[in-house]
């Protein structure tokens, strides 16, 4: 039952990140603004290094840093792009 | 009935079921979880001991391949007056010692009674090597007083001086001189010549009639047997073995039993496994019983001389040379190592402990963390330690210990060894957590209830008073879409001084104004306090999460940050998106953190706890990225 549960955890998580990843992806391709949604790209992968972490029942709070971090990275990188494009 | 209070009420009821609920739920959380942990410390530390068994594998192969070896193992064997001299010097040393401690103890004992009182006899009377023997006499009586084959009692000196002269001569040097010791010939009956050591030593107490008593120590030289022209051998390879692998023994047996050499002359180096005198000693139990298995054989552990107080292992292994089996390496190890690994309690908090028990269910390690009990003496028979033994799992994770106490249990056998590690702490440890979280859970539903009633009772209000067309209206309009607060800032104010609509319009305005050095300010103070809110109800902020947390609230001051600046931007649709998106996400990371600060406290959550915070988080995800995409392509 846990591992079937954490097995949907995962496959959720990738699903995620890959429709994110994807959504990126034609936007960048669309609108050659590339540097603008890297984070977004950024964020994709971090979850899939979640997901993997997940999948291999990686607990340690050390390596869990890394991804956790990526993240946060991106959503204030996400905040000066908004900052900087309103200039407000 | 009043909705807040339908609210409450169902919050009430709500709470005390997730309390009733919970409270067995989160007992068998604990111990599973405490069960987790107890094994991954087992599994670590037999892991670490089976890594040592295989070096000290390594270490036996390798002085099992060695030319050194099976130089020594091919030498003729010959006899040593060295060791024989040794041996009796010993034996002289213990013997004495035994005798004097017997006699000061019975200070009322006469000459007669000592000589008819068996455990006298049995102190006394000890056989040496093969041959040799110990015999008190007495010069006063110039007799024999007990001697190994009793047929010597009562004898006068002057029957030995036709067997041997110089044995004579000695004896007779005796009476002058408090110790005396040398070689000597020796006639057997069959007419044939031995040589043979003798050690006699003055007792320093008398019997309580005053007669002085001499010890005799002899032992025949041939029957010590060592390699021929070891001098020629290069000793030195086994002596830096010793050293720096921390042997605490190590014995070359040849295929007859024969000691042929041995780091510690004291350890029976030359005599033979096969003598009586040897049949209780461990290392003969041990090489009768392996000998012929041709491998190498991991013993138990075993405490072999009576000034030792810690055990030994003892490894075996044959020596082939081109099939022809030359003799045997043993090599006892202390089981220092072994030690260092299981009394680590680093991860098995107040009363746990792992302790080894061999396959006799003898304790093998003393002292336990909270009892002084007897290596090899006090017997652990407890259910954990016979599941480990039978290897049967533990059918429930609860059970007593050797204090009778219910712990929480687990086991594991060593691969090379018969030996058990049983891992245990009591159960009231686990159990005694400081904080009632059932109860705090269960006040955040009652609240969360509480607080929707109230929510509930407002918007119904409103619409009450929107429908009956009375009172003052937001907007100005009636209809479903003045219900919206959202909907009703965008329109141009036209309300009352006072009125709800008017505050929200003014505190919006403020928020599309104010600097975004006070919302990074005030982001910071915010998630500050939440850490230290959230870790007080638990271990405190000194032993938080740390590694977790971090990351968790810099994401969680971005996404105030965000949300707050969302009310700057100029399209409505981004707006939207980005001031929802940060909401779900900040109350995903609000959870995450409460988590993750309960994980760190009481063990790792079921997934299942995750799952619904992260999915809120998730869509807060994508509603930032589309209000993201909406405000860069306007």
């Amino acid at each position: 039952m846990t591992e079937s549960l954490n097995l949907l955890v995962v496959g959720m998580i990738l699903i995620i990140a890959i429709v994110l990843m994807w959504r990126v992806s034609v936007i960048i391709i669309n609108s050659k603004k590339m540097g603008i949604f890297l984070p977004f790209f950024v964020v994709s992968i971090s979850y899939c290094i979640n997901a993997a972490f997940n999948f291999y029942e990686i607990n340690d709070q050390k390596l869990w840093f890394i991804p956790e971090m990526i993240l946060a990275i991106c959503f204030w990188w996400v905040l000066i792009i908004l900052i900087r494009k309103n200039n407000v | 009935m009043n909705r807040k209070i339908f609210y409450c009420l169902l919050g009430v009821l709500m709470g005390g079921l997730f309390w009733l609920a919970s409270s067995n739920l989160t007992k068998n959380n604990l111990i599973e979880s405490e069960y987790q942990k107890l094994t991954m410390d087992s599994n670590v530390k037999i892991n670490k001991i089976n890594s040592y068994f295989s070096i000290v594998e390594n270490e036996i192969k390798e002085l099992t391949n060695s030319e050194e070896t099976k130089n020594i193992l091919k030498q003729p064997l010959v006899s040593s007056e060295e060791i024989a001299k040794n041996n009796v010097d010993e034996k002289s040393l213990m013997v004495i010692k035994e005798i004097d401690n017997y006699i000061k103890r019975n200070p009322d004992k006469t000459f007669n009674e000592l000589q008819n009182d068996p455990f006298f006899q049995k102190i006394t009377v000890q056989t040496i090597g093969s041959d040799g023997y110990v015999s008190i006499e007495s010069y006063q009586k110039d007799i024999t007083f007990l001697d190994k084959n009793n047929n010597l009692i009562g004898e006068k000196y002057e029957t030995i001086k036709t067997n041997s002269p110089e044995l004579y001569k000695k004896i007779i040097e005796g009476i002058n001189s408090y110790d005396v010791y040398g070689f000597y010939n020796w006639s057997e009956k069959d007419k044939k010549t031995i040589k043979k050591y003798l050690r006699l030593t003055h007792l320093g107490s008398k019997t309580s009639d005053g007669v002085s008593l001499v010890v005799i120590v002899v032992a025949g030289v041939d029957s010590y047997k060592v390699a021929k022209d070891t001098a020629d051998l290069n000793l030195n390879f086994f002596k830096e073995n010793v050293n720096k692998k921390d042997f605490y023994n190590l014995f070359l047996i040849n295929p007859d039993g024969y000691i042929v050499y041995t780091n510690d002359i004291k350890a029976g180096a030359g005599s033979n496994l096969n003598w009586v005198v040897n049949q209780d000693l461990y290392l003969t139990k041990k090489f009768i019983e392996d000998r012929d298995k041709n491998k190498i054989i991991f013993s138990d552990a075993y405490v072999d001389d009576y000034d030792e107080l810690y055990p030994v292992f003892l490894v075996m292994s044959p020596v082939f040379d081109q099939n022809k089996l030359l003799g045997y390496v043993a090599l006892s190890k202390k089981m220092n190592t072994i030690f260092e690994i299981t009394e680590n309690t680093e991860n098995l908090r107040q009363t746990g402990e792992s302790y080894l028990i061999s396959q006799n269910k003898k304790l093998l390690i003393s002292p336990l963390r909270n009892n002084h009990f007897d290596t090899f003496v006090q017997n652990i028979n407890t259910d954990n330690v016979n599941n480990c033994f039978s290897r049967t799992k533990n059918k429930t994770k609860i059970l007593l210990n050797y204090n009778n106490e219910r712990t929480v249990s687990t086991n594991s056998l060593i691969s090379k060894l018969p030996w058990c590690l049983a891992t245990e702490i009591k159960e009231n440890e686990v159990l005694n957590v400081s904080f009632n979280k059932e109860l705090f859970i269960s006040i955040i539903i009652f609240l969360l209830f509480s607080l929707i009633g109230v929510l509930v009772n407002i918007r119904q209000n409103k619409k009450q008073k929107m429908i009956r067309g009375t009172g003052s209206m937001p907007c100005g309009h009636v209809g479903k879409k003045c219900l919206l607060i959202c909907r009703c800032l965008r329109k141009k104010p036209s309300f009352k001084e006072g009125s709800f609509c008017r505050s929200m319009f003014t505190v919006r305005k403020y928020l599309m104004e104010i600097k975004i050095k006070y919302v990074i300010l005030f982001s910071l103070i915010f998630v500050t306090g939440y850490f230290f809110l959230i870790t007080s109800f638990f271990k405190g902020w000194e032993k938080a999460a740390f590694w977790n947390d971090v990351p968790d609230l810099i994401i969680l001051m971005a996404l105030i940050n965000l949300f707050f600046y969302a009310f700057k931007l100029k399209n409505e649709a981004a707006k939207e998106l980005i001031r929802w998106g940060s909401v779900l996400f900040i109350i995903d990371k609000l959870i995450q953190v409460l988590l993750e600060e309960y994980s760190n406290s009481f063990g790792s959550l079921p997934i299942n706890f995750w799952l619904p915070a992260t999915g809120v988080g998730f869509v807060g995800l994508f509603l930032i990225f589309y209000g993201f995409n909406k405000e860069i392509n306007q």
